[in-house]
């Protein structure tokens, strides 16, 4: 793994812009993450969220503009290769391997990310010490099917963070949660912010707002306001843009 | 466990002593007929791994199977019949094959990689068709066969124990693929590509490798086929071929690893009995898929092994 050199951001996102024909989705975004914070993006429906999540795990390619990750330029690098170099991703829309059993699931996320490395033994003994932490101890067995919602999304979560990474982008890891379930999975999540750095794309800005140690707002394809919660909130072009007079 | 163990022992037995059953019976013609299951049973076992584990629908699988035949029926026609040689080039030519067409191919999804290996299988036939040197559209006829420990090839008992010997090392490597960490990758990335990758796999490389590896075993097949028939022709290239395979795997079983043996084995002797009743033996065989897409949807094994649990 590469030293950082002192004070440099974990991800650095630089002036990314990625155009669908006239649609501009994103217009130069410039983004810093820390190693060990819970950063957390947030904006309006349509605000491009979505697509730069993609860009900065792979699965698209910006048009101009650069992705540093722990001191090297990844802008041109597949989603595996991202992957193995620590940055994993989740998915808003629950995406598991459905031929495999709960813990299989898990042991693949292991496996991917450590390579050859580790025996069929080790990898197992991970994917529980995993299970456990994500709250679905004894669900092992259970195939896909048989997981509630919410189970699932935790599971969705685990996946990303399995394979210990030093950057996990959680994309609305709440999507579809009611009050309950949300409550569980922002337990989750400040049990995971133990282990690695956190970038967490969502909607529900009460719990970001109080998970997040600094929100970026994401308006029209760019970063408006950055920084500490309490901060953003006051923010004027904030306000105006998003959140609106309260 | 001894229930477990018998059904399996007693198979292998019948399999063994399939040749002398039926010269006992009087039926030693069906001798060949055994032959012809096990390398079509090779062939369907190599799709069924590209088709049913890989989740790569390759409508153009039969191509692979023509290349090895060729690959081996010429060598034999210019005078060299070396086991080893023959299976080299064999092997080095249709993996070849599935090499440039997987890396093209592969770059595509769903209805689109279905067509174009479509359109890379009926290329190779046509070319198998412009070599006039050997053959061309007629076909390649060979004298010799490959001289492989000094067995007779021509013999229908001593080729059909070859391809069971060849098909049982084909099955074993599946089911050791099957259980390996690469096979689990494969699979997930069957389940979901885009998840598969976001966690590290490099699915492209992994989905190449196992269509080149599936693509060599065909051509094995292929080699096995020339040697049992004395004969390859453009025919054995042409996409009803493929289609053929692909109906053996859906009937037998999609990614199990009995599949491609059951589904063989169904449709050719399926298809030997009725073609001695009517030419339109096709119609019925459509029948027998359409109930077994129907009503069993892991195919004959899915069936089998859930009426061996009861």
């Amino acid at each position: 793994m590469e030293a950082l050199s002192a004070g440099a951001p974990l991800l650095d996102v630089r002036r990314l812009s990625k155009r669908f024909g006239g649609i501009v989705a994103s217009a130069g975004v410039d983004l810093q993450v820390n190693e060990g914070e819970v950063h957390a993006l947030i904006g309006p429906n349509g605000a491009g969220k979505t697509t730069l999540v993609a860009q900065l795990a792979g699965q698209l390619r910006p048009d101009s503009g650069r992705i540093i990750f722990a001191g090297s330029d990844i802008t041109r690098l597949a989603p595996h290769e991202r992957a193995r170099r620590g940055l994993a991703r989740s998915f808003q829309i629950t995406r598991l391997f459905r031929s495999c059993n709960v813990l299989g699931n898990v042991a693949l996320a292991v496996q991917a990310a450590s390579g050859s490395a580790l025996r069929r033994e080790a990898i197992l003994a991970r994917a529980a010490e995993m299970l456990a932490e994500i709250g679905l101890e004894g669900r092992g067995d259970a195939s896909i099917e048989a997981l509630s919602h919410g189970e699932q999304r935790a599971l969705e979560v685990g996946l990303a963070v399995a394979g210990r990474p030093r950057l996990v982008l959680l994309d609305e890891p709440m999507a579809g949660m009611g009050h309950d379930e949300s409550r569980r999975m922002e337990a989750l999540i400040e049990r995971l912010r133990q282990r690695t750095t956190l970038l967490i794309i969502e909607h529900d800005v009460d719990a970001v707002f109080r998970l997040a140690d600094r929100v970026s707002v994401l308006v029209s394809g760019s970063v408006i306001a950055s920084g500490a919660p309490a901060t953003v909130r006051r923010d004027s072009a904030v306000i105006e843009a998003y959140l609106g007079e309260e | 466990m001894k229930h477990r163990i018998a059904p399996g022992a007693l198979v292998l037995v019948v399999l063994l002593a399939l040749p002398a059953l039926l010269q006992a019976i009087g039926a030693g013609y069906y001798v060949s007929t055994a032959g012809r299951i096990a390398v079509f049973a090779i062939a369907a076992t190599s799709l069924n791994l590209v088709l049913g584990y890989g989740g790569m629908v390759s409508f153009g699988h039969a191509a692979f199977v023509g290349l090895g035949a060729y690959a081996t029926g010429v060598m034999i026609s210019e005078g060299s019949t070396g086991a080893a040689a023959n299976l080299a080039m064999t092997i080095a030519l249709s993996a070849f094959a599935a090499l440039v067409v997987g890396a093209i191919s592969l770059r595509t999804r769903g209805v689109y990689f279905i067509m174009i290996t479509l359109a890379f299988g009926q290329m190779l036939y046509y070319l198998a068709n412009s070599i006039k040197g050997y053959g061309g559209d007629e076909g390649l006829n060979i004298r010799a066969r490959t001289s492989l420990f000094g067995l007779d090839l021509k013999d229908a008992a001593t080729f059909y124990y070859v391809a069971l010997a060849v098909l049982a090392a084909t099955l074993w490597a599946l089911a050791a693929f099957v259980r390996s960490r690469f096979g689990r990758a494969v699979v997930a990335t069957r389940d979901d590509e885009e998840r598969a990758e976001a966690l590290g796999f490099p699915t492209y490389r992994y989905r190449l490798a196992v269509f080149v590896a599936a693509g060599a075993v065909a051509g094995i097949a292929g080699a096995l086929s020339v040697n049992q028939q004395g004969y390859v022709s453009p025919a054995l290239l042409h996409w009803t071929q493929s289609g053929t395979l692909m109906v053996m795997v859906i009937l037998g079983g999609v990614a199990s690893i009995w599949g491609g043996v059951l589904g063989a084995a169904v449709l050719v002797v399926l298809q030997d009995t009725l073609a001695a009743y009517t030419t339109y033996w096709e119609f019925w065989t459509g029948w027998v898929l359409l109930a077994v897409v129907l009503f069993a949807r892991q195919g004959l094994a899915g069936a089998l092994g859930r009426a061996w649990k009861r």
